[in-house]
């Protein structure tokens, strides 16, 4: 999960050379865990007497990635854009308004019933924030045990062995099983959601902003702990946050979401390295960082402007274009298509570099110019 | 010190709830220069708020309790003299929250309740004539305070001041009201800011915006200003100085450019190291947690979760205030008074270090990426 230690943990191979880039393209060989095609998912929103207009948001709209296995794959974005939303769509919490969701191969989108509850055992979730996550009034022991007796795994001697075990693995002392949440600090509770996640040995675990309760002592404890299980159980992340200083070192593939779709999905070292994206580069650009010698990875300083757009009213063209500082005349005509620059570099906008420029840009409508608009905001 | 605006001293604060009392704030020293901006950095639960509240004397008292201390401001002692205290809250101080939700009302346009702060503002409370004289109201004044509020917006990069004015809060965005917020807060051209957590309920990319705009004010009208956040790499945008503070006390104060370059605390050595940096991450974290306050370890309160506590000092002696080099004190056993800092920087590289046997080494992530 850690894209930039000198030893990282390769938990699809057994091998614990660097990373490179060739390394990535055989991991990338093999068949995706998860893979997911031009996913949708729209709320509808009523308004107007007797609820007869009927408006979407559209929350996540026509999101395609793979997951390999092993993988860490992160999803960065502003508060609103969506990513929950994707994340839980993933996790089949929320059915697809429309697209494909494909787990280990099979079409897992119309799962319903028995068949939908054999997919939980595979895919876990753990959410934000652990006090509203874990039942106040059961004991940490019940908890963790839960999932193992909806899934029916082994006798009563073995789940309890089992809790205990978990317990373990997430640091945690046993005689925690009798005790309720509220005893614990919030660090401690996350590790318990963390031990209820993997307790039916899923494949897949979608991480909803794991730390972002937490304070950075107990966050860098949490994060090694998720570290560590995805080295020892083979895990696969899919890990939503905001904090892309924390997604640079614990991700291997980073997609950035805007208004509910990619702007860019790129290598974690390649993104932060060479960002295509306009709104990438505002994103990094924006990191507050510590160290004097963090200033010069990031892209030289953009001016930020304003604010996400209301999703039930997206802009029209490409959906960053108010906000752009590269914005051309044509961004708000057009929507450009996300497509694939460098090899596992892809981007949404019309200033595509090289070759694929011209490919991007043929889609647009006659008399739409290409003169470049100052920085400022016109309106 | 000549040129300090606001002066804490020794301040300790405790709190009476069922579960006893909690000795929160325990002898905490704080100066804000003129034209200053101290940055007051601490995790969740460590007294920061509770420090602002005191000076802001909006702590809530019961159950609330100042046992110790004198706070300052330009002279006059505020804790002592309640009269000075009101004056000085409300002719000097303004205070910038965190979640503006919570401290704009909802019920009312933006433009009234900016001009409500602006004519009852420095006043304890206001008879009956006052407000219906209020209500009628000078139409002159009206308008003059109606063109200060969309001046301020203006200055705020709000687009479209005037509209806004009428606007309720629920119609704007999350950094357009905590623009608000700030412009309130300046709407009677204070001396002294205190904000707490401004940009934490903020995205990265407003959070940028805000602070320059909040620093350009600053700058402008030679504000001094108390920011409270447990973000460092915040405190780094916008801080002259920065006050470390952990379980209830000031642990480290130093410039920025010190504090970032060569902490000394081990507290603050680990709390920079637990944080994901663009060049790496360790993720060794603290171990442990904050203390509970209704009994807080003896002698440093943080020796329980340090990597360098010494047994027989650091779990039995207070710690005291050691100033180390110049413009510079630091709370720990592991110093002396009045000791080079050179000594103490060599000091804090071999005895406050958090990497176990099996984290990687620090450069590690560094040397990968470039």
């Amino acid at each position: 999960m850690s894209a930039d230690s000198p030893e990282p943990p390769d938990a699809g191979s057994s091998s614990t050379e660097s990373r490179t880039a060739i390394h990535r393209a055989e991991d990338r060989a093999g068949d995706p865990l998860v893979s997911v095609r031009d996913l949708k998912k729209h709320y509808p929103v009523s308004d107007g007497l007797l609820n007869r207009s009927k408006s979407y948001v559209k929350a996540v709209d026509g999101v395609s990635f793979d997951i390999f296995p092993g993988e860490t794959f992160a999803v960065v974005g502003e508060s609103g854009c969506g990513k929950t939303t994707l994340g839980k769509t993933v996790a089949r919490l929320y059915g697809a308004t429309d697209g494909t969701l494909t787990f280990d191969g099979r079409d897992v989108t119309e799962l319903e019933g028995k068949q939908l509850r054999r997919l939980r055992r595979d895919v876990q979730v753990v959410y934000q924030d652990p006090s509203s996550s874990l039942n106040p009034r059961r004991r940490i022991g019940n908890i963790i045990r839960e999932p193992l007796d909806v899934h029916d795994v082994g006798t009563k001697a073995q789940r309890r062995d089992r809790v205990a075990e978990l317990l373990r693995m997430v640091d945690l002392p046993v005689e925690f099983r009798h005790r309720y949440p509220n005893a614990l600090s919030g660090g401690q509770k996350q590790r318990v959601a963390i031990a209820r996640a993997i307790a039916v040995e899923p494949k897949f675990v979608v991480l909803d902003e794991p730390t972002s309760a937490l304070d950075v002592s107990v966050q860098a404890k949490v994060i090694s702990l998720l570290d560590d299980l995805q080295d020892e159980l083979g895990l696969t992340y899919l890990l939503i946050s905001h904090d892309l200083s924390l997604v640079k070192n614990v991700a291997d593939r980073i997609g950035v979401m805007y208004l509910g779709n990619f702007m860019e999905v790129a290598d974690s070292r390649a993104l932060f390295r060479n960002p295509l994206n306009p709104y990438t580069e505002q994103l990094l650009s924006a990191i507050p960082v510590i160290e004097s010698h963090e200033q010069s990875l990031k892209p030289t300083a953009v001016e930020v402007q304003g604010e996400t757009p209301d999703p039930q009213n997206p802009p029209s063209g490409c959906p960053f274009n108010p906000r752009c500082h590269r914005r051309f005349d044509a961004c708000d005509a057009v929507e450009p298509e996300l497509v694939e620059v460098e090899p596992g570099h892809l981007t949404r906008c019309l200033h595509t570099p090289g070759e694929k420029r011209e490919e991007v840009r043929k889609a647009l409508p006659d008399g739409v110019s290409f003169e470049e608009r100052d920085g400022t905001l016109t309106d | 010190m000549t040129g300090s605006l606001l002066d804490v001293h020794d301040l300790s604060v405790s709190f009476d709830t069922y579960e006893g009392r909690h000795d929160v704030l325990d002898g905490v020293d704080l100066t804000v220069n003129e034209g200053e901006t101290v940055a007051l950095v601490g995790e969740t639960g460590c007294g920061k708020s509770v420090t602002a509240r005191s000076i802001m004397g909006t702590l809530p008292r019961p159950p609330g309790d100042i046992t110790s201390g004198e706070i300052r401001y330009d002279g006059a002692d505020l804790l002592a003299d309640e009269a000075a205290h009101e004056r000085v809250k409300g002719d000097e101080m303004s205070m910038i929250f965190q979640d503006p939700m919570t401290y704009l009302s909802p019920v009312y346009p933006v433009g009234s309740m900016m001009a409500d702060v602006a004519t009852y503002s420095g006043g304890r409370d206001a008879s009956w004539w006052e407000i219906l004289k209020n209500l009628l109201g000078h139409r002159a004044d009206r308008e003059a305070i109606r063109e200060r509020s969309v001046e301020l917006l203006d200055r705020m990069r709000i687009p479209d001041p005037e509209g806004t004015l009428d606007r309720y809060p629920v119609e704007l965005s999350g950094g357009m009201r905590q623009r608000v917020i700030i412009a309130m807060a300046l709407i009677n051209e204070p001396d002294f800011l205190i904000a707490d957590e401004p940009t934490t309920a903020l995205d990265v990319t407003v959070q940028n915006q805000i602070l320059d705009l909040l620093r350009e004010r600053v700058e402008e009208r030679d504000l001094s200003m108390l920011y409270i956040t447990h973000n460092l790499g915040v405190a780094r945008e916008i801080a002259d100085r920065i006050c470390i503070m952990y379980a209830g006390e000031i642990v480290e104060v130093g410039r920025t450019e010190d504090i970032f370059d060569a902490p000394l605390h081990p507290y603050t050595r680990g709390l920079l190291e637990s944080i994901p940096k663009l060049t790496g991450f360790e993720g060794t974290g603290i171990d442990g947690q904050i203390p509970d306050y209704t009994d807080p370890p003896s002698g440093c309160r943080f020796h329980p979760r340090c990597p360098a506590a010494m047994e027989g000092t650091c779990d039995v002696e207070p710690v005291e205030e050691y100033a180390v080099g110049d413009d510079r004190t630091v709370a720990c056993h592991l110093y002396e008074d009045g000791m080079d800092f050179e000594d103490a920087a060599a000091i804090a590289a071999d005895e406050a270090t958090y990497r176990g046997e099996d984290a990687q080494p620090a450069e590690a992530g560094v040397g990968g990426e470039r």
